[in-house]
């Protein structure tokens, strides 16, 4: 049994704004939201699940405020994430901005039993705000709604770490939280926030490039929570997983939080990922085709098959 | 089977309940009297859509702002803290909490406390796994800026043994025991709200 918190299976999309802007009712957008969400839901879920609902929790940045503030409307998200897939969200994590993972995943191994949780990382934007496109500090930002299956282990105890308040960005202590994590469990790659230049080559100077997970800033822009598990999603697309693997994932919210986390990867983690168009109609169209995840087994089949041939 | 009280002087509660809940109205400012840098900015708005878009949340309330996120959140931080200090055998402490405002202070970042947009469920699950000693705080104090709300409080105990050391907290406290609208409701064991 594993003693530290394994990736079970990941699905990203990568959200092509605007987003959801032919009928830009609130309560429409708030429909669409919970019909992605709930596509993703259903796709991380083990295969041939027929058991008691597995917990689940959404984790937000960019999100509207209306969403997580107003009962009404984050009644009217859960109830179609519910009726949508059988599994309502315990909460919606909002005011921990990018670092709401860390947060969620620190309730759940410190104050229950749970051993599968889902979190999903829900990042689009309503209201369509051009200030919302970039950042002074961080540089281009993104949009992506990411969902997690995690195995939580027997032992709780220090298996997420979050950190703050901490004054201006908290990267530093971050970064140096990171090294000093790093050292203790010796990850094969950590996986950090798409940030622009300024920010990423303090970590890249601190942690080793080398060491580090590819920067999609130049691509993606930042795309708030989702970052690290984009990066480990795409890294496990290239990577062909002979045994199992420990990573860190890592998460900075600007306003002064971080959270670190050790990830257990293997061959058997699910995967994957898609670049979706915001307009309604693509959106319902990929909800509908509904994600078919792989194992990194099943992706690097061949090329596994051919080096153990050769070996 | 339910004990009610608009005052929490009298309340005779001792044993026999599983959880209390006080719940009333904040009609002053902790901090009266005190000045402090506002918190109101504008929007950064540019084009027709994102007036359009952001003039939902232009609705009228009949309760006026009485803090800054930054009061709210020290003031909250303030409560869990002397909670945990006069009520041994909290475990957790769920506050609700909307989107992102001020930085938030040391104590709500803490690992035995989570700010969700509704505590409820998330008190049920710790439930449902045997954990009690549970301080939920279901908040809608309005700040400046765009939040809603009515500075309404539900404080919620949940835990046989806390029952008692909650109601003496919540009655010396200084703005609880003035809160408009108090009212104390206790769980009997074995009851769930609303069963009378």
């Amino acid at each position: 049994m594993s003693e530290r918190v394994e990736l079970l299976a990941a699905l990203h999309w990568n959200m092509v704004p605007p987003f959801a802007q032919e009928n830009p009712q609130l309560g429409n957008q708030v429909d669409v939201i919970g019909r992605c969400v709930a596509a993703q839901v259903r796709a991380v879920m083990p295969p041939g699940h027929q058991g008691s609902p597995i917990d689940l929790m959404l984790c937000s940045t960019v999100i509207s405020g209306a969403i997580t503030g107003m009962t009404s409307i984050s009644d009217r998200l859960f109830n179609v994430i519910e009726s949508e897939c059988r599994q309502r969200p315990l909460a919606h994590l909002h005011t921990y901005m990018c670092a709401g993972w860390g947060y969620a995943l620190s309730y759940f191994l410190r104050h229950t039993d749970s051993r599968l949780v889902m979190l999903s990382m829900v990042d689009v934007d309503v209201h369509d705000l051009a200030y919302h496109r970039a950042h002074t500090q961080i540089g281009k930002l993104g949009f992506a709604i990411t969902t997690l299956l995690l195995g939580l282990p027997d032992d709780r105890i220090d298996k997420v770490r979050t950190g703050g308040p901490f004054g201006g960005s908290a990267f530093k202590e971050f970064v140096l939280a990171l090294r000093q994590h790093n050292e203790l469990h010796k990850p094969a790659l950590s996986f950090i926030p798409f940030f622009g230049a300024g920010l990423s080559s303090i970590a890249e100077r601190i942690i080793g490039a080398a060491n580090l997970g590819v920067n999609r800033h130049d691509d993606y822009g930042h795309c708030f929570g989702s970052d690290p598990w984009i990066g480990i999603i795409e890294w496990l697309q290239r990577t062909p997983l002979r045994e199992r693997v420990n990573v860190s994932a890592g998460m900075v919210a600007l306003s002064g939080y971080f959270a670190l986390c050790n990830v257990g990867l293997s061959p058997q983690t699910r995967i994957g990922s898609s670049v979706v168009n915001g307009r309604e109609s693509e959106l319902e169209s990929e909800i509908a085709e509904g994600a078919r995840l792989y194992t990194v087994a099943e992706l690097h089949r061949k090329e596994l098959s051919t080096t153990r041939m050769g070996s | 089977m339910m004990y009610r009280s608009n005052t929490l002087e009298c309340a005779p509660l001792t044993v026999g309940f599983r959880a209390v809940r006080v719940s009333g109205r904040l009609t002053h400012s902790p901090y009266a009297g005190m000045p402090y840098l506002s918190e109101l900015r504008p929007w950064p708005l540019q084009q027709p859509h994102e007036y359009t878009s952001i003039g939902m949340f232009e609705v009228p309330y009949e309760q006026p702002v009485i803090m800054s996120s930054q009061q709210r959140d020290g003031w909250l931080a303030d409560l869990v803290t002397s909670a945990i200090q006069a009520i041994p055998g909290i475990n957790l402490t769920v506050i609700r909490m909307g989107g992102p405002e001020s930085q938030l202070p040391a104590a709500l970042l803490g690992q035995d406390v989570l700010l969700a947009n509704e505590p409820g469920p998330v008190v049920a699950r710790t439930q449902a796994d045997d954990r009690d000693g549970i301080f939920e705080i279901w908040q809608d104090i309005r700040t400046e800026g765009y939040s809603e709300g009515n500075n309404s409080l539900v404080l919620t105990m949940h835990g046989a043994a806390l029952v008692a050391p909650f109601v003496t907290f919540a009655a010396s406290h200084p703005e609880l025991s003035r809160l408009g609208d108090l009212s104390l409701t206790a769980v009997p064991a074995g009851c769930g709200w609303g069963e009378e």
